[in-house]
């Protein structure tokens, strides 16, 4: 079980952090490099239309939401918290599930250190997250996940 | 004023309450009051005079944390009387808040007890659900 990378994107649709996991070498992987990348924004716009297309395919109305899709190859765990930042993270075929973790990882790593560091801002424009700690912070998180190799 | 107090802590409200999408503005108009106010003032103020087509209420707040030992003071200047809206930092985080889980509304004050009015009333007005953006050059 693996995590390939993880993704943040803002409300306005922009990657704000982007984070790729390296597992044979013993480097650290990549900070950000990704976020202006076609990566990035076709996996934006396939998670985008699959989440509206899904959510019309339940006439119900009730509380749904996209959680994960997969391919042949690999696994995209989705989370949306409701003020519209989207954590995609993904994985390999065995990673089952990843919902509470991304919710953890909202919850506690984000806003405690993106949100409520009077230092970073909230609204992104054109800026990433570059804040040491939540980088730092981050990478702990999902590396002592047990799916995490 | 607040608006940007607002942004911040409605992801701190988010992720403490784990809360989901409320279905309707009365839903929101509870959770404002019993969770929200509850949880950052240790207050739980009355929802009053909701509109008949459910898209604005009233927030009675029945002690402010804000003016607990606040007097306005007695000057020549009318005008403090008048325009000082002393607790509108409210206004501004209610409305910062709400706008971050796409509810666009307006905030104001109708009437404060530090003014001498019998309550202390704040005016939810809820515009429109506002929709998901989609990336620019795109439809």
């Amino acid at each position: 079980m693996t995590i390939y990378s993880f993704y943040i994107f803002d409300r306005h649709c922009s990657c704000i952090y982007s984070r790729e996991y390296t597992h044979t070498t013993p480097g650290n992987g990549r900070t950000n490099v990704n976020n202006e990348s076609d990566v990035a924004k076709l996996l934006f716009g396939t998670l985008y239309s699959l989440k509206t297309l899904s959510l019309k395919l339940d006439d119900s109305q009730s509380l749904n939401s996209l959680r994960s899709f997969s391919t042949g190859a690999y696994r995209v765990h989705f989370f949306e918290s409701l003020s519209n930042f989207k954590f995609v993270l993904i994985t390999d075929l065995a990673v089952e599930t990843l919902q509470t973790q991304l919710q953890q990882l909202y919850g506690v790593v984000f806003v405690n250190n993106v949100i409520m560091n009077a230092l970073s801002p909230v609204e992104f424009g054109s800026a990433k997250i570059t804040n040491d700690s939540f980088v730092r912070l981050a990478d702990n998180f999902l590396r002592l996940l047990p799916v995490f190799e | 004023m607040g608006y940007n107090i607002g942004m911040r802590l409605i992801e701190e409200f988010l992720a403490k309450t784990g809360a989901q999408r409320c279905e309707s503005f009365r839903e929101t108009a509870d959770m404002i009051s019993k969770v929200g106010f509850k949880m950052f003032l240790n207050t739980v103020p009355q929802i009053e005079n909701f509109s008949s087509d459910g898209t604005s209420f009233s927030l009675i707040l029945t002690e402010n944390p804000l003016a607990e030992f606040v007097e306005l003071p007695l000057t020549q200047y009318p005008k403090i009387h008048k325009e000082l809206w002393y607790s509108q930092l409210y206004c501004g985080v209610l409305r910062g808040a709400l706008q971050m889980v796409q509810l666009d509304t307006d905030v104001y004050f109708v009437r404060d007890s530090i003014r001498g009015d019998d309550k202390t009333e704040i005016r939810l007005k809820l515009n429109k659900v506002l929709k998901d953006e989609i990336p620019a050059g795109e439809d």
